[in-house]
């Protein structure tokens, strides 16, 4: 397939725009890619992926100026192969990679449905002894670094002992 | 098809739904269904072919395990293995979604003996485990799909974050993958026109309510469906405990309702219900509407002891066994509509004859 853009070259990579408040995929080549990537500099693609999403979950026709002219870089997943795009239009992730690549937008999507974006419910029985070590892990950590600072070394030792021991077992799970 | 499946589509009413639960009067059944994933495979509906076999495989191969026999016997079925009218029959039954049904690939359903254990494997997502019980007895449903979830998550390793919680196909089942719901018959409400006030209330605080029978407005035969939105951000307790709380109330809303109905207009109510009765004990022919609507009314009658000699059990399985997989099976036929109101009639009169035996 040819650039929708410059017709010259063959394309490489996928943008969406938002026309009339609808999702358009484009298909573009290398340099036309760069151009429009310049185009949006001193914009991060968060924020732009942000209003985007919000805008599509929404349904809102978009009428940020941003939105109507600029293109945005449409990322995959590179486990299932699922688009940015898709993910924001559904709401729908296609593997646990995708939470980890769309999770820039995840706050505002689960903000949305559920009006809050932190789990309190259950733990699966396996990982939670993994989660309460990573916890300690932490703590042990910034205690090391205000021993340090207090210049308290041989109280140091032993946390830094600690925290080894904590790294393995850690690592192990 | 193996003999063994038969079993779960002779009858119309599953074994878990003989038996009366708590509030049995309104709250025909609770159901919880908790959405699991396998870390390392892609999601059912991104899966091509090979990824969900290996999915499928390797929930199989823990559903073997020892630990399930304390749950009862277990049977499960390939989707591809079972005809349309089999699909249809379990759909009619929740024994499975219309989704698995229609749309999965390499989708299965493993279910207990008693049916009160469904779990289906790559719907949309790798494991949907749904626990159902007659009356109210949310907690009781979420201890044993907890139990089951537990000795799943002994053998698999579950697509779960530490912030988010467990990961699903659909963000809005992300967190507790929790779905806690009643079904609910509501007559007096709907009679009284309480129940849009009620919906839009329960609306408020994310409670979601659908019809049984029919979508929104147009719902029909007084069973409606209430359970939780969110997923995330409150514990599963608190979360069953909510709707808990509300279905408690509406319940006292509706024997109320039904009080004030017997005692205000008592001659009017027994007469709609003696004439309900007397319709589905005589029609030859009814559509599927109508006789959802005059099976409320029976039900309604059966609890205020105006109608005696037919079971709350023969109601539910009617309510089934109406549906239009049943009819057909019933018949063992292909059936153009008009058919279907003649066997459905037929089927109705049947079960409401008495008999002397
Ligand atoms: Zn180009
Ligand atoms: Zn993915």
């Amino acid at each position: 397939m040819l650039c929708q853009l410059c017709g010259n070259h063959p394309a490489s990579a996928s943008f969406i725009k938002i026309v009339n408040g609808e999702l358009k995929e484009f298909h573009i080549c290398e340099q036309c890619a760069k151009k429009q990537e310049e185009n949006i500099k001193g914009i991060s693609n968060k924020v732009l992926n942000e209003q985007l999403l919000s805008n599509v979950l929404e349904g809102e026709p978009s009428d940020s100026p941003i939105m109507e002219k600029e293109l945005v870089r449409d990322t995959r997943c590179p486990k299932c192969g699922l688009t940015y795009s898709q993910f924001a239009k559904t709401g729908r992730a296609g593997c646990v990679e995708c939470y980890i690549q769309f999770a820039d937008s995840l706050p505002t999507l689960l903000l949305r449905n559920h009006g809050t974006a932190t789990h309190h419910g259950k733990v699966p029985k396996r990982k939670k002894t993994l989660i309460r070590d990573k916890q300690q892990l932490e703590r042990l950590k910034k205690e090391l670094q205000s021993l340090i600072e207090e210049e308290k070394y041989e109280q140091a030792a032993i946390i830094r002992d600690q925290i080894q021991e904590l790294e393995k077992r850690v690592a192990g799970q | 098809m193996t003999m063994s499946f038969y079993r779960f589509i002779e009858q119309a009413a599953s074994g878990w739904m003989k038996g009366e639960g708590p509030d049995s009067d309104v709250v025909i059944s609770s159901r919880i269904r908790v959405a699991r994933n396998l870390h390392e495979y892609v999601f059912p509906i991104q899966a091509n072919h090979e990824q969900s076999n290996m999915a499928l495989r390797e929930i199989l191969q823990a559903s073997r395990q020892l630990d399930f026999h304390n749950f009862g016997e277990f049977e499960w079925f390939t989707l591809r293995e079972l005809n349309d009218l089999e699909k249809h029959l379990l759909v009619e039954k929740h024994l499975i979604s219309p989704q698995l049904a229609n749309s999965s690939r390499n989708g299965a359903v493993i279910l207990s003996d008693d049916e009160s254990i469904s779990i289906m494997v790559n719907e949309e997502d790798h494991l949907r485990i749904q626990c159902m019980l007659p009356g109210l007895q949310l907690q009781k449903a979420w201890d044993l799909a907890g139990q089951i979830d537990d000795v799943f998550e002994s053998q698999l390793d579950y697509a779960y974050d530490e912030k988010i919680g467990y990961l699903t196909s659909c963000s809005t089942n992300v967190g507790t993958g929790l779905r806690a719901s009643v079904m609910v018959h509501l007559p007096a409400l709907v009679i009284t026109e309480q129940i849009n006030s009620i919906f839009f209330a329960m609306n408020q605080i994310g409670l979601v309510v659908r019809g049984m029978y029919g979508e929104g407005s147009d719902a029909y035969g007084n069973i409606f469906q209430i359970s939780n939105q969110i997923t995330l951000g409150k514990s599963e307790e608190e979360m069953i405990h909510t709707l808990y709380g509300v279905v408690n109330q509406i319940i006292e809303h509706e024997r109320t309702a039904r009080r004030r109905l017997l005692t205000e207009s008592g001659r009017s109510l027994t007469n709609l219900i003696s004439r309900s009765f007397g319709i589905l004990s005589f029609a030859t022919m009814i559509d599927s509407k109508e006789a959802a609507q005059r099976l409320s009314d029976v039900r309604l009658g059966i609890d205020l002891d105006i109608i005696r000699g037919v079971s709350i059990d023969t109601m539910n399985e009617l309510m089934v066994r109406t549906q239009p997989a049943f009819i057909q099976q019933f018949a063992g036929q292909d059936l153009n509509a008009e058919d279907r109101d003649v066997y459905r009639a037929k089927i109705i009169r049947e079960s409401l004859a008495p008999r002397d035996f």
